[in-house]
């Protein structure tokens, strides 16, 4: 079942989840029901007609016939509320026709879109795979374009020091983030910013942070150079890297992708914006699989977020992922989603101290350079404030840092839970430290 | 011998400033150097970079508590074929 706090997380702005909150009682609705696939209900608005809402409670989707623009709608979150609160009290029963219709033609629509990829000629399949080829050769053009001035740069940067990055106005990266941008390769726009965006107040972390970014995207420089000597995953992997993005539909009909099916829990989220773009991470862990995955979504005022499956820190969906091209393939999307529990059938598998987590680390790294962001799970962590930085201790003393991007109120938090009884704790691997995302607690998770 | 202090310092005061000297270094950065001296001084310093950022890694201790966190020496703790131990990194830089 939907906690409250995982309720607020799928609203859209805080008005709308408060406004929801108020219609979050079976009282105020005029009829409630539920099937083991749906709920739905009419509550009276300001038209003449009661608003019918109803919500898909194993693919989470909703709709309903009030005028608001706003979606998931106040009375979506309301009727949430509801179920939050006592499912039991709403009876299952028979679905109404308005409610079956929507239900049966959402699987229809799903089963269609598989059937349509079947159903492509030999001599179309041809026809659509010369053309793909053609456009991909004059995009890799233009990607070892932008890749060649971006060496020049870097090597620029290296003749002259990188003691002059500081002193460097923002139009000195600007200006090579749009030329990779032009060349199709976002993603090493996304180096350049992250140098342009070191904490140059601190001496030693901007330096370090330095020169692990021109490390790495020297490496990625050299693989996009010789793209062409490596097989045809690996060269899907560092086009990836170079920010490159595949077609989901592509990916989950290539039968050389990786997918795997699991219960998986969403251990935490995290959204960052960069200009008018919020991208969206969520970081899921298989119960069975013990497996991390990376799902990255991106809004933008033009997109359409009603087109995918929401995801719920804490939640636990049952679905197929399919993973995108990558040497140690990492970053997921979900192909069928078959169900969404709202609590921890059992707990998951996990690493008993941190020595065990750093081999298998290292070992991905050996595969892939440019693993970052890895999500684990570790028993018996404490957290010890030593010299006012925080660490995360083992039960073998062994200790990794806490990122310094970890916010305060996370920090009470984890100080609460963690600082007495050790803990059984879900975090991220990030370059600075460990970015603490949860808490497991007897069958439960809290997420931070 | 650590290469990690000189390297930084290349990094941060340019090859225009500082030339490269390979007796400044050891181990596979040495040879690494060596094997790159037909490069410009700024690409074989990039080389080099690349190279030990994930030695280092590899040879990284997890620090504990009541020890002071210690950078550790890649010759110290480096494999003696490390083209066996970061395939993909060799591979990709085209060393031996």
């Amino acid at each position: 079942m939907f906690t409250e706090a995982q309720i607020q997380q799928l609203a859209p702005k805080e008005s709308a989840f408060k406004a929801g909150k108020k219609l979050g009682h079976a009282q105020k609705w005029e009829s409630l029901a539920r099937s083991e696939r749906a709920i739905w209900g009419s509550i009276k608005g300001s038209g003449k007609k009661p608003y019918l809402t109803q919500i898909d409670t194993t693919n989470l989707a909703y709709k309903c016939t009030c005028p608001s623009r706003q979606f998931p709608c106040k009375h979506a979150i309301g009727l949430l509320l509801v179920l939050s609160q006592d499912q039991a009290a709403i009876a299952p029963t028979e679905e109404p026709e308005y409610v079956a219709d929507w239900m049966d033609k959402r699987t229809q629509r799903a089963e269609k879109i598989d059937k349509e990829e079947k159903e492509l000629t030999e001599e179309e399949k041809q026809k659509k795979s010369t053309a793909k080829a053609k456009r991909q050769h004059s995009k890799l053009e233009l990607t070892l374009a932008g890749v060649a001035e971006l060496k020049l740069w870097l090597k620029d940067l290296m003749r002259i020091g990188i003691l002059e990055l500081p002193n460097r106005p923002p139009g000195y990266f600007d200006a090579l983030m749009k030329r990779m941008v032009d060349a199709k390769a976002p993603r090493l726009a996304g180096w350049i910013r992250a140098l342009r965006d070191l904490p140059f107040k601190d001496q030693h972390l901007w330096q370090n942070g330095a020169i692990d970014i021109i490390s790495k995207l020297f490496l990625l420089i050299k693989a996009a150079e010789n793209l062409d000597q490596y097989p045809k995953a690996d060269q899907q992997a560092i086009q990836g890297l170079l920010g490159w993005t595949f077609n989901q539909k592509e990916i989950a009909a290539d039968e050389n992708s990786r997918s795997v099916k699991d219960q998986w829990l969403v251990l935490g989220s995290e959204e960052e914006i960069q200009d008018d773009l919020t991208i969206l991470r969520y970081w899921l862990y298989g119960l069975a699989s013990g497996e991390d995955a990376l799902i990255i979504r991106f809004q933008n005022k033009f997109t359409n977020s009603t087109q995918e499956i929401p995801l719920v820190d804490g939640s636990v969906t049952e679905a197929e992922l399919v993973f995108h091209p990558g040497l140690v393939p990492h970053r997921a999307f979900i192909k069928k989603q078959k169900e969404v529990h709202l609590s921890l059938p059992h707990l998951p598998p996990s690493y008993p101290a941190w020595a065990p987590f750093q081999a298998d680390f290292i070992q991905t790294v050996q595969q892939d350079p440019w693993t970052n962001l890895r999500a684990g799970i570790v028993d018996h962590i404490q957290l010890v404030k030593k010299d006012h930085a925080l660490m995360l201790v083992d039960a073998n003393n062994h200790y990794q840092p806490v990122s310094a991007a970890l916010d305060e109120d996370k920090i009470s938090t984890l100080l609460i839970n963690a600082t007495g009884e050790p803990v059984k704790l879900s975090f991220v691997r990030r370059n600075d430290g460990m970015m603490p995302l949860g808490l497991f607690t007897d069958k439960s998770y809290q997420v931070l | 011998m650590n290469n990690q202090p000189y390297l930084k310092s290349l990094c941060l005061l340019g090859t225009d400033r500082q030339p490269v000297d390979a007796a400044k270094l050891s181990g596979p950065i040495a040879s690494l150097i060596q094997e790159l001296k037909e490069l410009e001084p700024a690409e074989q310093v990039l080389h080099a970079l690349s190279l030990d950022h994930y030695y280092r890694l590899a040879a990284s201790k997890l620090p504990q508590l009541e020890e002071a966190i210690e950078s550790v020496s890649i010759t110290e703790s480096a494999p003696h074929a490390p083209n066996a131990y970061y395939p993909v990194l060799h591979k990709i830089l085209d060393i031996d």
